[in-house]
């Protein structure tokens, strides 16, 4: 009971400290890129979701924008954390292991570049679903079909996959298109009869309740376009990033990629990712001792779907040679908005990747997970924290928390795709 | 580590007496280098190419003027400052003579000398003349002395290892005190100086210590040298003691940014030493005491405060933190039944004292703080031998300061100055000041200078903060407490690294922002005096680098004590490792990212930067001060004066045609100066006149020569005698009780 209950302090020592640090910028009296938070108090037409709904009620309350913005993201930040730890560590099987991979997620360099950089309150918020919808997914896949209560892990298959609709579009789109790849990747057990019923079910409501709901803001969105960029003659292709910024460790201070949309030279991959893949690579590759290979098999599918998550945020792929084969790809694109974006994916199955590391580390030995926990946390220092510490940093104060003259000038504002 | 009986043994080795006669032979051939004959060169000022041999010379510039704006050059222009070393002096209006220091490190046919007019017709250099000095040899003879001892240290070592052996443990400690010593003074090892908020006042002051010997003061209270010889109070409110150091460095020779860098290694070398026996005593342990005082040393505040603030004052004081630390766990925590602990009041008294020789503001934070651990041990405070340790404690501290706290309190009290006068405060709200929580938690600090949150936010900002090792530190401790329940077990430092944790608590939450300290200000008089001298909230810092060191030393002992997963080692190394990589990232960032300035002679710095002018007479206006701004009363003639741009005494000779009238004088009236006939002795009446200038009264029909300068009145002269009594007594006292420590330690060993 004793050690139980130690094993819950810890729990919530990790978890507090944690959350402290990646709360940083908000207990200063602005916030980083406070300049592109103005919109989502707009009253302009548009898809807003619910959860950014939040942030119009707290203002009617009578909170100043910056404390509506600043309780708002100390939520998204308790949410992520509680989220991907819990989900993390059901899928490890270890708590430590858990939150490690919980460290990776919450502080990666893509993370910090969504909250502190970029201002996007939609897909932060989305970020707390994703683990869910992963968990839930893994579930379905993993266990085996005559488990009982197979079915109930549509629940978590649902709700995570309607949360990052009705949060932001774009890692909507991304997410059903990975899960279609997925799908069609692991196709014996896709369409084992009671997985392909219970994706059917998980997914086709939400979907549809969706698609009912998103329809009349399809009148409302310009043809030729979604993004204010696409007006200053960037197109989908224009907006990737070079190779070089996704193997780059150090990311924070200005560098000179070339990169044509502002603040972008700040999204990557970052060290925990770069060493999990290298790492994973190497093991899948060097190990001739061939055990553990359910795991490697596991591990190698992750870290594979990683890189070609990765391969799509870069200027590698043609982009307007896709966007030329079919309307609909165009479209499908233009939703997304930033090829960067992908990104996403290859953070939350490398997150999943480290827990599942920690995992086999932990049946080692506690000194080997300790030390496995050290180099966890030493790599994020290194990269997320850096990150953060180097946008605080460099970043002129700005308290105002007006919406930028490109979104005050459009009719139509698409608030859950910025 | 060393018996000391055994080491003299050395001298019977003869390769280190051949050293020593090696070393001898260079000082005395630097020593004779000293006699040798003055040259004078004569070179034009026109701009035309002469050559000059590698040496130190002393550049006397006669030159008339009528403004402030003309700028004397002397240069090498193929070498630069790679051969001479002089910097731009600024011709002050009058007739004058400067003397200015001039470096020339190697043979060069290129140096040039000219003036840059700057729009003034009476500009007119009557006289150049380069004269040779001896301050090459003294500073030769200088450098082989410290290098002379730096090898004979490193010789003996060897050579004691040789013989009997140093262990392991020894080696690695040293070796690690060395690696941080070197890495924390890297900022030192470049010819110039990184550019501080308070740069220009410090050097002012190692200057105005100078002139104020030249003066015949001693100790110096005026120092002449400021606001083009107006003299400014700063030896009476912030004492020089210990900017004796580089003062005698600028006496051997060296230039203006040596003598500050190498000042700078001096105050890292003594605040590494005083740190490790403090916390290698209090621990009980080498290993805790030497991560203790590493961590100490390479704090990002501390560093910050070093070489960005260039608050040489602040951290100086934060030299003898470690010393007045373990002076009171000594009292707190000694055994009262030992001989030895009739002396425990020592080291607190030593600290005291060099905290308040170094920064008084600092110890405004340390009253509050001492007052608080009294409270919190009250108990342990009216045991009789303990009260007794702290009333010699505070005795002591009163009687050896009192030189300077007689004259700081006298003008502080009696005197009106800027200085706790809210409206000519820079901050007179200092809430404002506050650093965000975000500041404690960052870690990767760099060269950052701006401290105006309110402008600036965390853009650039400095390093305010205990850095990452510290306070992951803290996060230990919090760990232990909540997840680890160290309050319920039996590790015997339990109390102590609560002790610490609350200390660095209080300071996190004092240097903040949001704690209410305009509320407070606002409550009395006497609240509002002490607040508004604090200046920065963020100053508490100091004392939170301090307690979470030691904290650093309680959470490695418990770890020697239960350490499962992290052990003793795995811990000491990961701390070190962790806080010598965010230093040398701090470190590296300043280094490439910093303004630097190269000053060389103290005429190329100028003499007005007073900071805030917290010393000034209250609303002097110091534009209206200038050289030679001398005032007339009615019928007053004055016939010629004699003053040395940077010393106070000045001769006049006045006459006073009509009936009770005055002459001004361009010296700040600060209380003691007297003006004297030369010829009968009679004393003239002295007061403040215009714009705080000196104003000596003159009696009708006078007509005569008198000298001004500065007198200390008899009780401050009273308090230096009771000073040095008192230092005089406590010498005796820790000589006396050296002597039974060895005697003991004989008898022990027979």
């Amino acid at each position: 009971m004793e050690v139980k209950n130690k094993r819950q302090r810890n729990i919530i020592f990790v978890l507090g400290v944690l959350f402290l640090y990646l709360s940083t910028p908000l207990t200063m009296d602005y916030i980083p890129a406070s300049e592109h938070l103005g919109l989502y108090f707009l009253d302009k037409p548009g898809a807003r979701g619910p959860f950014l709904y939040l942030l119009v009620w707290l203002q009617g309350t009578g909170l100043s924008r910056l404390a509506c913005c600043r309780l708002y993201l100390l939520a998204a930040n308790f949410m992520t954390l509680i989220s991907s730890s819990y989900c993390f560590y059901r899928i490890s099987g270890n708590v430590y292991a858990g939150m490690a991979g919980s460290f990776c997620y919450s502080f990666s360099v893509y993370s910090m570049y969504i909250r502190y950089s970029r201002g996007s309150l939609g897909e932060v918020t989305a970020f707390i679903f994703l683990p869910f919808l992963l968990y839930g997914l893994w579930e379905l896949y993993q266990k085996p079909v005559s488990a009982r209560r197979y079915y109930v892990w549509i629940l978590p298959v649902s709700l995570g996959l309607l949360g990052v609709c009705v949060s932001h579009i774009p890692t909507a789109v991304i997410v059903l298109e990975f899960m279609f790849l997925a799908a069609l990747l692991l196709w014996r057990k896709t369409f084992r009869r009671q997985t392909f019923l219970a994706l059917t079910a998980a997914v086709a409501p939400v979907l549809l309740i969706f698609a009912l709901w998103w329809f009349p803001y399809l009148r409302e969105i310009p043809a030729g376009g979604v993004y204010a960029d696409l007006e200053s003659g960037l197109s989908f292709s224009d907006r990737s990033l070079p190779v070089t910024q996704m193997l780059l460790s150090f990311l924070g201070r200005d560098q000179n990629l070339g990169t044509p949309v502002a603040a972008q030279e700040y999204c990557g991959l970052g060290l925990p990712f770069l060493g999990i893949l290298a790492a994973g690579l190497l093991w899948i590759i060097l190990d001739r001792k061939r055990e553990n290979t359910e795991c490697k098999r596991t591990l190698g599918f992750l870290i594979g779907i990683s890189i070609f998550s990765i391969l799509l945020s870069t200027t590698w792929i043609p982009w307007s040679r896709v966007e030329s084969l079919h309307w609909f790809l165009r479209a499908l694109l233009e939703y997304v908005g930033y090829p960067f974006r992908y990104t996403v994916v290859a953070v939350l199955l490398l997150s999943v990747a480290v827990s599942l590391v920690g995992g086999m580390i932990w049946s080692r030995g506690k000194k080997a997970m300790a030390l496995f926990l050290a180099i966890v946390t030493v790599l994020n220092v290194l990269s997320g924290v850096y990150l953060m510490n180097a946008q605080i940093y460099t970043s002129p104060r700005s308290e105002s928390i007006d919406a930028g003259e490109r979104y005050v000038e459009m009719d139509h504002l698409f608030y859950l795709g910025e | 580590m060393m018996n000391w009986t055994k080491w003299k043994e050395v001298f019977k080795n003869r390769k280190f007496c051949i050293l020593l006669a090696a070393e001898l032979l260079l000082a005395i051939l630097c020593v004779t280098s000293m006699f040798k004959r003055q040259v004078t060169v004569m070179p034009p000022v026109d701009g035309t190419p002469f050559h000059l041999e590698a040496g130190t010379y002393m550049v006397q510039i006669t030159y008339t003027t009528s403004q402030d704006t003309n700028v004397f050059v002397l240069e090498d222009t193929v070498d630069g400052t790679k051969a001479v070393r002089f910097g731009n002096i600024t011709l002050g209006r009058g007739d004058n003579e400067e003397n200015c220091e001039l470096w020339v490190l190697r043979d060069t046919d290129h140096v040039t000398a000219y003036a840059i007019n700057g729009g003034d017709a009476a500009l007119n250099i009557s006289q150049l003349k380069i004269i040779t000095t001896s301050a090459d040899s003294r500073i030769m003879l200088f450098l082989i002395l410290i290098c002379s001892a730096l090898f004979d240290t490193l010789f003996i070592f060897y050579w004691y290892d040789r013989k009997y052996g140093i262990s392991l443990q020894n080696k690695l400690v040293w070796s690690v005190l060395g690696v941080a010593f070197v890495l924390m003074s890297v900022p030192c090892m470049v010819d110039y100086n990184l550019w501080g908020d308070d740069w220009g006042f410090h050097v002012l002051r190692v200057e105005g210590l100078i002139s104020g010997f030249r003066d015949g003061q001693f100790p110096v209270r005026i120092q002449g040298n400021w606001l083009g010889g107006y003299g400014y109070a700063a030896s009476v409110f912030y004492s020089d003691l210990f900017l004796l150091i580089p003062a005698l460095f600028r006496v051997i020779g060296f230039a203006v940014s040596a003598s500050y860098n190498m000042f700078l290694i001096v105050i890292n070398l003594a605040t590494l030493m005083i740190a490790y026996q403090c916390f290698r005593r209090i621990f009980k342990d080498q290993w805790a005491g030497t991560v203790s005082a590493v961590l100490y040393c390479v704090s990002a505040y501390r560093i910050h405060d070093i070489y960005v603030r260039a608050a040489i004052g602040e951290a100086l004081a934060m030299t003898f933190l470690p010393l007045i630390f373990y002076g009171f766990y000594q009292i707190f925590t000694g055994d009262r039944s030992r001989r030895g602990y009739r002396y425990s009041w020592l080291p607190v008294t030593l600290g005291l004292t060099g905290v308040i020789q170094s920064h008084v503001l600092t110890c405004e934070m340390l009253a509050f703080c001492i007052l608080l651990l009294c409270l919190v041990l009250i108990r342990k405070v009216f045991i009789k031998e303990t009260f007794w340790e702290l009333c010699k404690a505070a005795v002591m501290t009163l009687l050896w300061n009192l030189w300077y706290l007689v004259p700081f309190l006298d003008y502080y009290l009696n005197e009106k100055f800027n200085v706790g006068h809210l409206e000519t405060m820079a901050f007179p709200w200092i809430q404002v000041r506050g650093i965000f929580p975000a500041h404690l938690l960052f870690i990767f600090y760099g060269g950052g200078t701006k401290a105006d949150m309110e402008v600036f936010g965390m853009n650039w900002t400095g390093a305010f903060s205990v850095g990452a090792a510290l306070m992951l530190v803290v996060l230990a401790w919090v760990y232990l407490e909540f997840a680890a329940r160290i309050g319920k077990s039996d590790f015997a430092g339990r109390k102590l690294g609560r002790l610490a944790f609350c200390y660095t608590l209080m300071a996190f939450v004092l240097t903040s922002s949001y704690f209410p300290w305009d509320w407070l200000q606002s409550r009395s008089k006497f609240l509002e005096m002490l607040i508004t001298s604090l200046q920065f909230p963020y100053r508490f810092l100091a004392i939170a680098c301090l307690s979470a060191s030691v904290l650093a030393g309680v959470l490695l002992l418990y770890l020697r004590e239960r350490g499962s997963v992290v052990t003793f080692g795995q811990a000491l190394t990961g701390l070190l490792i962790l806080a010598l990589f965010f230093h040398v990232y701090q470190i590296d960032d300043l280094l490439s990212s910093h303004g630097i300035v190269r000053v060389y002679n103290k005429q190329s710095m100028g003499t007005a930067y007073v900071s805030n002018g917290e010393y000034l007479p209250y609303q002097a206006d110091t534009s209206l001060m200038y050289r030679n701004r001398v005032i007339e009363g009615e019928g007053v003639n004055v016939m010629g004066y004699e003053k040395a741009a940077d010393t106070l005494r000045m001769k006049m000779s006045v006459i006073n045609g009509g009936a009770e009238s005055y002459v001004e004088l361009p010296v700040l009236y600060y209380r003691g100066y007297t003006a004297k006939d030369l010829n009968t002795g009679q004393s003239l009446q002295v007061e403040a006149g215009g714009n705080s200038a000196v104003r000596v009264l003159l009696p009708a029909g006078y007509s005569g020569e008198f000298q001004l300068s500065f007198q200390e009145p008899v009780y401050w002269r009273a308090a230096e005698v009771i000073s040095l009594a008192a230092i005089g007594g406590g010498i005796g006292i820790f000589l006396k009780r050296r002597k039974r420590r060895v005697i003991c330690y004989e008898e022990a060993k027979s």
